[in-house]
C-alpha cells in the first residue's frame, strides 16, 4: 500500500455510496413490508414462521399468549382449548407468539406484531418475569436490535445514556428490512415441517397435546434433553445476579414503558389482560436478589392494578417440585400440563 | 463501539461527511478527526482518556525537548523519562495485579503460608499496548534524530486516529504525519478500496471467525478434557484461523475505514500460516508490532549478530516480550517463553528454508508448532490449556462427537483463501477501485444482510483485550 500514488483529487464517490445506500434501505423497507415481514430471530421456533410470513394466523382468537422461552415451554395452546371449550361449552381458539430471550420490550412488541388490531383476542395472556422488566436486561440490546420500531425511536435514544443500549441499536429500524429479506431468502429452518405443524396444529407451544401420540412425544423429547438441567445449572446460574438482574431497576426503562403502554391500549379497546409471573425452579428464585424481587413485586401489581389487567405469581405455591422442570427456569411436559390446567382455570372465568 | 456494529457505521459516516466538507482547512481537518477519534474511545472508555491524552502529552513535550537539546546525557534522561512512564503506566495497568498474585505465591511458597499483598484492581484501559508503544516509538525515532513532532494537534491525532486506536495496527509518526502535512483528499479510487476492505473485514470477523469459533472451537473448550488427538487438531487449527480472521478482519476494516479519510495505514497480515518458520510466521503476523519489536529491541540488542547464543538470546527475549505483550497470566507467559525457545531454537537448527517436499515438509511443522501456541491467547485457565494440550496426547477417550460440518466448511474456506494467490485479493480491491458507487453501496448492504444470517452472535475482537 505504500507504494500507492499521493492523495490528491477530489471526489464525490462516498456521497454517491451514501445515496445509493439510502435509496437501497427505502427500497428494502417498501418490500419487507410488502411481504409483510416482521421483526425476525433466526432461531426455529413457530414464532418466526408468522414473521416470515411462511403461515398465516387463523382468526378471531380467544386467546393470545405472548413471553419468552419460559411460556413457550409452559403453555400448550391446543390443552388450553381443549379445556376451555369443556368448561366454556363452546369450541375455543388460542395462539402463541413467544420468542427466546424476551424482555418485556420484545413481548410488547410480540404483542404489536401479533395480537393487536383486528387480530386483537379478548384475552391476552402476558408471561412476564422480574429480569424481563429489568432496564438493564442483559438481552435488552439484542431485543431492541430486532424489534424496535420508528415510534420507539425517542424512548430508545432517550435511555442510550443510562444504558447499554447503543446509538444503533435504536435505529436499527433502518437496517432491519434488509436482514429480514435476508433471513427470507435464507429460511434457517432445518426442521421446518416440524415447527410448522407447532404452529399450525399445536398453536405455537413447545410440546403437543393434540394427538394420541404426544404423551410419549413429549416424553421423548424431555428425555432427550435430560442433560439440560445440568448444562443450564452450570451456564446460566452462575450469571443470573451479573447478567440478569445487573443494576436492576425497572421504572423508566423501555421494558416497562412498553409494558405499560401494552395493558393501556388493551384496556383502552375494552379487551381483558392476564399477566403472569411463571414458576422457575427453586435453584433459580435462590439466585434472585430478594431486593429485587421486592422492587419487581410492587412495580407488577401497581402496574396491572392501574391499567386493570390480572396478575398472577405462581411462584408463590405449589411449583417446587424438580420433576416440573426441564431446566432450572423453564418447564418439561408435566409442568406444561399442570401451567396450562391452571391457566385454564384462571381463564374460565374471564371468558364467561 | 465495535466496528462490526451500527453505530460505528453511523460514526464513520458522520465523520466522514464532516471532514469531507472540511477539506482543504487542514486545521480544522485534523481539529475534526482528532476529536471525533477522542469521542470514539470515550465512548467505550471515558474515565481512561486522561491516560491516552497524558501519554499523548508526555511523548509530544519530550520529543520536544529531545530535538531542542544537543547534550547527549541529558537527552539520556528525557529518553528514560518516556521509557519509565510509559512503561510503568503500561505495567501498571496490565501486569500490576499479575505480578502481585505472582510474588504473593512466591512469598507462601518460601514458607510464609500467611503472606498476602493487596491488588490494584486497575480495569486494562482498551488499546493501551497499542498506543502505548506507538508513542513510545516516536520517542525513541527522535531520540535516534528523526525530527520531533511539530504541533501537539499532528501528534494527538497520530495517537488518537480512531480506525488504527484500539487495536493497532501500530503505526509509526514517520508514516502518519507526513500524510497529514498536506491537506488530505481522498482519491477517488481510495474510497472504493475502503469500502471493499471493510466488507472483507466484516466477512472474516462476523461469518468466518465468529462462525469457527462457534462451531469448532467453543465445543472443543467445553470439554476438552474428552477431546482425542484428532479432534485437537481440529480444533488448533480452527482456534487459529479464527483468531486470524478476527484479527485481520478487524485490521482490513481499520486500513479501509483509515483510506476513506485519505489515510494509509500499514498492511498487517501476510498470510501469515504459509510461513517457512516460527519466526517468519510471526513476522507476517500482525506486522507492525514484529517490525516494532525488531526496531526497538532486536536490533538493540544485537539482531543476528554475534555468537550463537547471543543470536539465540535475542531472538528468544524478542519472543518472549511478544508473548506478555499479548496479556497478562501465565498462560501468556507460558505461550511467550515457547515461542522464543521455538523461534530461537528453529533459527538455530535451521538457517535456510529447505526446498521442495521437504519444504513444504518444514512449513506444515512450523505452522503446527505456531499454532500450538494461539491456543494460549484463547481467554481460558491454565488448567483448561493444560487439558487441551493434554488432549494432543490422547488417542481414546470419550470424545467431543463429531465435527460440524458447516463449521468445517468455513475452517477449510478460510485455509482456501488463505493459500490463494494474492492476486484474488488484488482484484478484489481493484475492482472496488473502481465500481460504480450504486454496486458498492449494494456490496455494503449485502455483505450487511450475509452477517445477519451467518454470523453466530457478536463477539468482541480477541486483541480488544490487549
Amino acid at each position: 500500500m505504500s507504494a500507492r500514488p499521493p492523495l490528491g483529487s477530489v471526489d464525490a464517490r462516498g456521497l454517491a455510496v451514501l445515496g445509493y445506500l439510502g435509496l437501497y434501505l427505502a427500497i428494502a423497507a417498501l418490500l419487507s413490508t410488502a411481504l409483510g415481514l416482521k421483526p425476525l430471530l433466526p432461531v426455529e421456533w413457530p414464532t418466526d414462521l408468522y414473521g416470515l410470513s411462511l403461515v398465516t394466523r387463523p382468526s378471531p382468537l380467544d386467546v393470545g399468549i405472548v413471553g419468552s422461552s419460559r411460556a413457550h415451554y409452559a403453555f400448550l395452546p391446543r390443552a388450553l382449548d381443549a379445556c376451555l371449550s369443556a368448561s366454556l361449552g363452546r369450541p375455543t381458539r388460542s395462539e402463541a407468539a413467544n420468542r427466546v430471550t424476551a424482555s418485556a420490550f420484545a413481548v410488547a412488541a410480540l404483542a404489536r406484531d401479533h395480537f393487536s388490531g383486528d387480530k386483537a383476542p379478548p384475552t391476552l395472556v402476558i408471561e412476564v418475569a422480574p429480569d424481563a422488566l429489568n432496564r438493564n436486561h442483559f438481552e435488552l440490546r439484542h431485543n431492541v436490535a430486532t424489534t424496535a420500531e420508528w415510534r420507539d425511536l425517542p424512548a430508545c435514544l432517550a435511555e442510550v445514556p443510562a444504558t447499554r443500549l447503543r446509538v444503533g441499536d435504536c435505529l436499527s429500524p433502518l437496517t432491519r428490512p434488509v436482514s429480514n429479506l435476508a433471513h427470507l431468502l435464507h429460511r434457517p429452518f432445518a426442521e421446518l415441517d416440524h415447527i410448522r405443524w407447532m404452529a399450525l396444529v399445536e398453536g405455537g407451544g413447545q410440546y403437543c397435546a393434540t394427538h394420541p401420540t404426544c404423551e410419549a412425544r413429549n416424553a421423548d423429547y424431555d428425555a432427550r434433553h435430560a442433560g439440560r438441567w445440568a448444562t443450564r445449572e452450570a451456564a446460566i446460574l452462575p450469571r443470573v445476579r451479573s447478567e440478569r438482574f445487573a443494576d436492576y431497576q425497572i421504572e423508566g426503562g423501555l421494558g416497562a414503558l412498553a409494558f405499560t403502554d401494552l395493558l393501556a391500549s388493551r384496556r383502552a379497546a375494552g379487551l381483558a389482560t392476564l399477566v403472569i409471573n411463571l414458576p422457575v425452579s427453586e435453584a433459580y428464585q435462590r439466585e434472585i436478589p430478594p431486593a429485587d424481587y421486592e422492587q419487581f413485586q410492587a412495580w407488577i401489581h401497581a402496574t396491572t392494578e392501574a391499567q386493570g389487567a390480572r396478575y398472577l405469581d405462581w411462584n408463590r405455591g405449589d411449583w417446587t417440585d424438580r420433576q416440573l422442570y426441564l431446566d432450572p427456569d423453564h418447564l418439561n411436559a408435566r409442568g406444561a400440563h399442570k401451567a396450562t390446567a391452571a391457566l385454564c382455570r384462571a381463564l374460565t372465568d374471564a371468558l364467561h | 463501539m465495535r466496528f462490526t456494529e451500527l453505530d460505528y457505521a453511523l460514526f464513520l459516516a458522520g465523520v466522514w461527511l464532516v471532514s469531507r466538507a472540511l477539506r482543504g482547512r487542514r486545521t480544522l481537518w485534523l481539529l475534526w478527526l482528532t476529536l471525533s477519534s477522542l469521542a470514539f474511545y470515550a465512548v467505550g472508555e471515558p474515565r481512561f482518556l486522561v491516560l491516552l491524552l497524558f501519554s499523548t502529552v508526555l511523548d509530544y513535550v519530550v520529543g520536544r525537548a529531545l530535538q531542542a537539546e544537543d547534550r547527549p546525557a541529558i537527552r539520556k534522561r528525557w529518553l528514560w523519562v518516556s521509557l519509565i512512564l510509559n512503561l510503568g503506566l503500561l505495567g501498571l495497568f496490565k501486569y500490576g495485579d499479575f505480578l502481585l498474585s505472582l510474588a504473593e505465591r512466591l512469598g507462601q511458597s518460601a514458607g510464609l503460608p500467611g503472606f498476602t499483598l493487596p491488588r490494584l484492581g486497575f480495569a486494562l484501559p482498551i488499546g493501551i499496548s497499542f498506543y502505548t508503544f506507538q508513542t513510545l516509538a516516536s520517542t525513541i525515532d527522535v531520540y535516534r534524530g528523526a525530527p520531533a513532532p511539530k504541533r501537539l494537534l499532528d501528534f494527538t491525532f497520530f495517537t488518537a486516529f480512531f480506525p488504527q486506536l484500539v487495536a493497532g495496527p501500530i503505526v509509526r509518526s514517520s508514516e502518519l504525519v507526513p500524510q497529514i502535512d498536506a491537506p488530505a483528499r481522498p482519491r477517488a479510487d481510495a474510497i472504493g478500496e475502503g469500502l471493499v476492505l471493510i466488507a472483507i473485514g466484516l466477512v472474516k470477523k462476523l461469518i468466518l471467525g465468529d462462525g469457527i469459533a462457534a462451531a469448532l472451537v467453543d465445543p472443543f473448550f467445553a470439554a476438552p478434557h474428552n477431546a482425542r488427538l484428532h479432534e485437537a487438531l481440529v480444533a488448533d487449527w480452527a482456534a487459529y484461523f479464527s483468531l486470524y480472521c478476527d484479527f485481520s478482519g478487524y485490521t482490513d476494516i481499520a486500513i479501509g475505514s483509515a483510506l476513506l479519510f485519505g489515510i494509509v495505514l500499514p498492511v498487517n497480515f501476510d498470510r501469515p500460516a504459509f510461513a517457512a518458520s516460527p519466526a517468519e510466521h510471526w513476522r507476517r503476523w500482525h506486522m507492525t508490532l514484529g517490525s516494532w519489536l525488531r526496531d526497538y529491541l532486536y536490533l538493540p540488542l544485537g539482531g543476528g549478530r554475534g555468537g550463537a547464543w547471543q543470536r539465540w538470546r535475542n531472538l528468544f527475549l524478542v519472543f518472549f516480550v511478544s508473548g506478555i505483550w499479548h496479556g497478562v497470566g501465565e498462560s501468556y507467559v507460558l505461550m511467550g517463553l515457547y515461542n522464543g525457545v521455538l523461534a530461537a531454537t528453529w533459527r538455530h537448527l535451521r538457517p535456510q528454508a529447505a526446498g521442495g517436499w521437504l519444504g513444504l515438509g518444514e512449513r506444515l511443522l512450523a505452522f503446527q508448532l505456531t499454532a500450538l501456541s494461539v491456543l494460549a491467547l484463547r481467554p481460558i485457565s491454565l488448567d483448561d490449556l493444560g487439558a487441551a494440550l493434554g488432549a494432543f496426547g490422547r488417542l481414546s477417550g470419550p470424545g467431543i462427537g463429531p465435527p460440524d460440518p458447516y463449521g468445517l466448511l468455513l475452517l477449510f474456506g478460510v485455509i482456501a483463501l488463505h493459500l490463494s494467490p494474492r492476486r484474488y485479493k488484488e482484484g478484489l480491491l481493484a475492482w472496488g477501485r473502481v465500481a460504480p458507487a450504486a454496486d458498492l453501496a449494494l456490496l455494503l448492504l449485502g455483505v450487511g444482510g450475509l452477517c445477519a444470517v451467518l454470523s453466530p452472535g457478536a463477539r468482541d475482537f480477541y486483541y480488544f483485550q490487549f
